[in-house]
């Protein structure tokens, strides 16, 4: 059987219940989030590898690889210190102690 | 003489390029106009032409067609001895042709449209109930039906589930239901859910009903819309596989899969595109379990391992740690706070985010304390591309009901596994906990966990990402040795207030201020979830108008949380076509989200300058004195690295 009317409506009603809604992890967020004012957010289109998502979202890290002396080695780091070593001539030849510092103190 | 001869001759020939095995329609015309029955002759070439080779071979009947009265609301209806019925009402714009241009509000468009699209269906229906599947499937009915018999349901092997007691050609076939939407029970031996929860984007909710309607509406669109094959992928590629045919003339597709990034940076465009070829692996990523209730049994989500752009697919594509992006099943709640009961009885609804790696390393690592094991699957290419395809399908069109116990995040995403890559090996397995479903995964080589048995490469590689639980201890074990603190546990030290911490920064070496910084970091957070915490007492105890104050972060807080449910809905911002958005829509999906998001940043910019005014002073005063410690910790660490003449970036 075919029919000419949807049921849409019913359809329709379905979703606007629940249309208003947010995740369990979200709404924590949003207030973490509205309190925390040293979260910065990066642009995706950024020329200088200082600014770029990569390296600053290694800075945590950093600071554990630096402060360990090298035990805690992140991928945050791993991909920030590959990165710098692809577009930073000057960065190729430096020990990961090195870059580790440099992210750090950015 | 010769005449009617070669006459009979000719209509011999008729009759054996007919006798060889070939659907007909028979027109029930004796009580048509002439008009009437050339119109409804051609409506019904037409849909033998439109229909596959396959299709017509092997519905190899005699199917009549009538005009018939029926109520007001139907197009038409078939029965196995009745044959096709179409509405009568329709046929007086069919015979005078201005059916062809009379707009209806559904999706084909045309009355005409509709009833060629009519006839399809019912003939779908007639094509389902014949019971023509090809003969490696009835052997392999055949068989199971046998080892039912000798072996029971429990013994049953996997490719049989679902095979014993088919009926219908389509519509119960395990594929065609995973895909439609009517996926296995968990644990129930193959028994199939009831409703049908991929509701949004539906060309005709029609075919929600039953599996048989959903067969017959879809064919209508495979074999009259051009852009079925990039609406709805999967199930185009099913039936092209099936009949071994696709339509002419199909559209181009857009280019790359449309999702809406549910990331909390509303500042960026939320509308995204993911190209199923870049993705060079896809992980089953799991957060190690704690004793939060709704977390207590882990959580399940999926890594896509995306290549930066030119960066050809490879093990190198591992640490393109920005391009990836976590599917991730969440339960939503339009509160602040989550009700276990609600949760166990299925109140929340269960929807398919997508979200950037960072963002839910962040999360579960720094805020949750919980570490991520994220291992690869083993899935051949194909495989693969289909599971990518699958989940921005879902990501589109699907809406369920979150159970604790029987459809969580490991149940919604083993289905997704599982209708994706259409794995036969995935095809019987039932698991209802996230670290029970990797087990599970591993055990049939399914998942290779071999990348987690060396701890620091795991770490390195981002196989692993270890809770900040641990890296706080060991940076206190750092202060312990450089420093003379009389604390004793890590807790101790963050519990100091910050005033008491800050003297020790200025004789901090770079390695002990690296440590501090780390630690300094964990008393903010804590402090931020206080602060939180205080908040949402405040706030649910004074929700019902007796605290005045609250009312304008509260407002601010209650539309977020209203606002941003179209990230996981995205469904929402479209109201015309079905299935995955095409080029013809993105224009409007790209505005639409983006003035959303818009509202979104306003409304989060008023929330971050009201929330704190609710703060208790103390809390207040601490948490400004933690971002002092922060920033003079920031300028130290500087400070020493410039004068030891480090490397600095461009």
């Amino acid at each position: 059987m075919r029919f000419v009317l949807l049921n849409s409506l019913v359809a329709l009603a379905l979703f606007s219940a629940t249309a208003q809604a947010q995740t369990l992890e979200a709404t924590s967020n949003i207030i973490v989030r509205a309190l925390d004012r040293t979260i910065d957010f990066t642009s995706d289109t950024t020329t200088s590898i200082r600014d770029s998502k990569v390296v600053l979202a290694a800075r945590d890290d950093a600071a554990s690889f630096v402060a360990s002396q090298g035990q805690i080695r992140g991928a945050q780091l791993e991909a920030a210190i590959n990165a710098i070593r692809s577009q930073v001539p000057a960065a190729q030849n430096a020990s990961d102690l090195v870059l580790a510092e440099a992210i750090l103190a950015l | 003489m010769t005449w009617p001869r070669a006459w009979l001759l000719a209509l011999a020939l008729l009759a054996s390029a007919c006798s060889h095995a070939e659907l007909r329609l028979a027109l029930a015309d004796t009580a048509l106009s002439a008009s009437e029955r050339q119109a409804s002759l051609q409506l019904l070439q037409e849909a033998l032409d439109a229909l596959p080779p396959h299709f017509k071979q092997q519905l190899d009947q005699r199917i009549s067609v009538r005009w018939r009265n029926l109520p007001a609301e139907v197009y038409g209806r078939a029965g196995r001895l009745r044959g096709i019925e179409l509405n009568a009402a329709l046929l007086p714009a069919l015979s005078d042709g201005s059916s062809a241009t009379e707009q209806t509000s559904r999706a084909h468009g045309s009355v005409r449209r509709e009833l060629l699209a009519t006839v399809l269906h019912e003939l779908t229906h007639l094509y389902d109930r014949a019971r023509l599947w090809p003969l490696a499937q009835k052997q392999l009915q055949h068989q199971c039906r046998q080892r039912q018999q000798s072996l029971g349901a429990v013994g049953l092997p996997e490719h049989c589930r679902g095979q014993t007691a088919r009926r219908f050609t389509l519509s119960d076939d395990p594929l065609l239901l995973d895909l439609a939407g009517w996926p296995q029970y968990v644990g129930r031996r193959g028994a199939r859910e009831q409703n049908n929860h991929q509701v949004a984007r539906s060309p005709d909710s029609y075919e929600l009903s039953n599996p048989r309607e959903f067969v017959a509406v879809n064919m209508e669109y495979f074999l009259l819309d051009p852009s079925y094959a990039c609406r709805r992928p999967l199930l185009a590629r099913y039936l092209s596989e099936h009949f071994a045919w696709s339509p002419a003339n199909p559209q181009p597709c857009a280019d790359g899969l449309a999702y809406l990034n549910a990331g909390r940076d509303f500042a960026r465009q939320p509308l995204g595109s993911i190209d199923a070829q870049r993705v060079y692996q896809v992980d089953y990523l799991l957060a190690e379990a704690n004793d939060v209730l709704a977390s207590r049994w882990g959580h399940s989500m999926l890594r896509l391992v995306i290549c930066a752009p030119g960066r050809p697919l490879g093990p190198d594509c591992r640490l393109d740690l920005q391009e990836h992006l976590v599917l991730s099943y969440r339960a939503f709640v339009g509160d602040v706070q989550l009700s276990s009961w609600d949760g166990l009885t299925g109140a929340y609804p269960s929807r398919l985010f997508v979200l950037p790696l960072a963002q839910v390393v962040e999360e579960y690592t720094k805020v949750e304390l919980r570490s991520l094991a994220s291992v690869p699957l083993k899935l051949e290419r194909s495989q693969l591309e289909q599971l990518v395809t699958r989940a921005v399908e879902q990501h589109w069109s699907y809406d369920g009901d979150y159970w604790f116990l029987s459809n969580n995040c490991a149940v919604e995403t083993l289905k997704l596994l599982r209708s994706g890559s259409q794995h036969p090996r995935l095809q019987a397995l039932d698991s209802i906990m996230p670290n029970g479903l990797l087990d599970s995964l591993v055990a049939r080589n399914l998942a290779d966990r071999s990348v987690l048995d060396d701890d620091a490469e795991a770490l390195r590689l981002g196989y692993r990402f270890d809770s900040f639980r641990d890296r706080y201890q060991a940076m206190f074990g750092v202060l312990q040795t450089q420093l003379p603190i009389e604390q004793a546990q890590v807790e101790d030290w963050l519990n100091l207030p910050a005033a008491q911490r800050e003297p020790w920064f200025a004789q901090a070496d770079l390695r002990t201020s690296a440590a501090l910084l780390l630690l300094e970091q964990a008393a903010l957070r804590r402090q931020l979830l206080l602060a939180q915490d205080e908040l949402k007492r405040r706030y649910l105890s004074g929700r019902d108008g007796a605290d005045p104050t609250l009312n304008q972060a509260g407002g601010a807080l209650q539309q977020i949380l209203a606002n941003s449910g179209f990230l996981s809905r995205p469904a929402e911002l479209l109201e015309s076509g079905y299935g995955l958005p095409q080029r013809a829509e993105w224009q409007r999906l790209e505005a639409e989200s983006q003035a959303r998001q818009r509202q979104l940043r306003q409304l989060s910019d008023n929330l971050d300058q009201e929330v704190r005014t609710l703060l208790e002073p103390a809390r207040l005063a601490e948490l400004q004195a933690t971002e002092s410690n922060l920033t003079q910790l920031g300028q130290h660490l500087r400070a020493l690295h410039k004068a030891a003449g480090g490397l600095q970036l461009p």
